[in-house]
């Protein structure tokens, strides 16, 4: 299970973040009606430094309950969640950047605003917060809209804004909750290119759940399909495709259509 | 990768010299044509403004000539009921010549000032108060809500009696009717905080001081500022009703004592001051409005 090969650009070798779950569910109250819901249930999966995973599965699934646990935003009802050896719940997990469908840029601040904001929050100096935030943003290819407000700017370039906001501050892992599923199918095809281009470059680990099976088998080193009621496990395939991938040529392959059939199948029997 | 940028190509594309009437952007020669066929671009404000001018100066004038001594020619109204615009100015100057204006205007403006400031402050730190902090707010919510319930007015006489028939009594008034205003406003606005955008700050390693000063504060301004807006004219209907009750300086003084004399154009013409110096007061806010929300007024553009 080693990553793969990428020979990073910068003399910064990333190594990315580890996630362990072990016999993980988590339940939520409804104090109002008194009842619970067993969101996921009985979670082993062992994610490694600096892989490509996605969760793939029908909505409702606790997909995304999955990514909250990671990010320390919940404890898990029982089993536990390792990040790097260390277990996380009770406290956040700041070692992590969020991505949701929703690009949660302040509507207040331009997009350099948002872009310096994590680097305001560590406290990381004026002119290298700058400097940082200057450099993500080109490396998202946003420059020369800094000082444009999140509604002057498109779908696609808010979605890049949100990327920049959160690659500036170098987390090891990133956490992607469907972050194209908002996008037409063409800026959605740029930005998976875009997202691989980013992540071939430093080799974050990135847990990226989706409901879109191309995407999911397209991107990831692995794939995780999720059951429903309750959210469980059903299987996880190796992705084998060679890296750096072109994604419109891995499309059209007989091998991408085969693990497409045979995933699609187990995802059915679940809706 | 970058969206293009497609305003200078174009702009160069099209042949026609730049039209000094049009600021419009990839326009053609056909287009600036029909902008000026339309009278340029500045037109339909000006349509607007000239019938507003036309429609108030006729509201006016019809006041003027329908109303006066019963039997005149075209008089419709008793000028004892409704005066006319020209007693209601000949009342305002007279008042300015008895010195009597400005001093008013500054007592009821202080109270107003003065009430708002510290009512509103009060209120937005309560409502933050109450909306950050979970256990309190749900302590507390039926209880504002009670004393939200009380009628202001039911309280003047207490008030009266508790800080007299000066300054104290009207700011107390004030006070009372602008900070649950704002309480309220702030507290919905701390609420409808988007939870999403907090946990994102988390994740980047933000105290409860960060997440208050970065969202929560910037996004509850939306609502804070509504808060003020619509609070301003009830600052000076708290000071102008605790005039009326019980005072001897002000505007609302001077209204009581005209009506008290059967002097209409009086009533009328404090009624009128009083309108001019809500709208000032409007005015400010919207001007505090635009500078904090810069943002919210850049996206509209």
């Amino acid at each position: 299970m080693s990553a793969p090969v990428v020979t990073p650009p910068d003399s910064v070798v990333r190594t990315g973040g580890a996630v362990s779950f072990q016999g993980v569910s988590k339940v939520f109250m409804d104090p109002a009606k008194s009842s619970h819901f067993v969101a996921v249930r009985d979670i082993d999966l062992e994610i490694p430094r600096g892989r490509f995973v996605s969760v793939v599965g029908p909505s409702g699934c606790g997909k995304s309950t999955l990514l909250n646990m990671t990010a320390g935003l919940f404890a898990p009802t029982t089993g536990q969640v390792l990040y790097n050896g260390t277990k996380v719940g009770t406290t956040v997990n700041t070692e992590v950047g969020y991505i949701t469908q929703a690009d949660n840029l302040l509507p207040w601040r331009t997009l350099r605003g948002n872009v310096l904001l994590a680097l305001e929050i560590r406290g990381v100096p004026k002119k290298e917060r700058e400097d940082r935030a200057r450099d993500a943003i080109a490396r998202v290819g946003l420059t020369g809209f800094e000082d444009r407000f999140p509604s002057q700017l498109s779908g696609g370039m808010r979605k890049r804004a949100g990327l920049a906001r959160t690659l500036v501050y170098e987390p090891e892992t990133l956490l992607m909750d469907e972050p194209f599923g908002a996008l037409d199918a063409m800026m959605r095809a740029t930005m998976q290119a875009d997202l691989l281009h980013l992540w071939e470059r430093d080799q974050r680990t990135v847990i990226f759940v989706t409901h879109d099976l191309e995407e999911a088998i397209l991107l990831a080193d692995q794939v995780v399909v999720f059951g429903t009621k309750p959210g469980r496990i059903i299987h996880t395939e190796d992705v084998e495709f060679e890296r750096p991938r072109d994604l419109h040529e891995i499309r059209r392959t007989p091998e991408f259509t085969a693990v497409w059939e045979r995933l699609w199948r187990l995802i059915e029997g679940e809706m | 990768m970058t969206e293009p940028t497609t305003t200078s190509e174009s702009r160069a594309a099209s042949q026609s010299p730049p039209s000094p009437a049009s600021k419009i952007e990839h326009s053609t020669p056909e287009i600036d044509r029909a902008i000026a066929a339309m009278g340029g671009l500045g037109w339909r404000r000006y349509k607007v403004q000239m019938t507003r001018t036309v429609v108030i100066i006729g509201l006016l004038l019809a006041w003027q000539v329908f109303s006066g001594r019963p039997g005149d020619r075209f008089v419709l109204v008793d000028e004892f009921y409704v005066s006319e615009p020209t007693a209601m100015v000949e009342a305002i100057v007279a008042w300015w010549e008895q010195d009597l204006l400005v001093s008013s205007i500054l007592v009821t403006l202080q109270v107003t000032l003065l009430g708002f400031a510290v009512g509103a402050l009060l209120g937005m730190i309560t409502g933050f108060l109450f909306g950050t902090v979970e256990f309190l707010g749900r302590v507390m919510s039926p209880i504002m809500a009670a004393l939200y319930a009380i009628p202001r007015l039911a309280l003047i006489p207490l008030f009266l009696l508790w800080f007299g028939l000066g300054i104290g009594s009207k700011l107390a008034l004030v006070i009372t009717v602008i900070f649950f205003l704002v309480y309220y406003n702030t507290h919905s606005g701390v609420k409808d905080v988007d939870q999403e955008l907090v946990d994102v700050l988390k994740v980047m390693q933000a105290s409860r001081w960060d997440v208050l000063r970065k969202v929560t504060i910037p996004s509850a301004m939306t609502w804070i500022i509504a808060g003020l807006h619509i609070s301003v004219p009830y600052a000076l209907v708290g000071a102008v009703t605790g005039e009326m009750i019980a005072s001897n300086r002000g505007m609302g003084y001077l209204i009581i004592r005209a009506s008290s004399q059967f002097n209409t154009a009086g009533v009328f013409g404090g009624i009128l001051v009083l309108m001019i110096l809500a709208l000032g007061l409007a005015g400010v806010v919207s001007l505090l409005e635009r500078r904090l929300l810069r943002w919210k007024v850049k996206n509209r553009e």
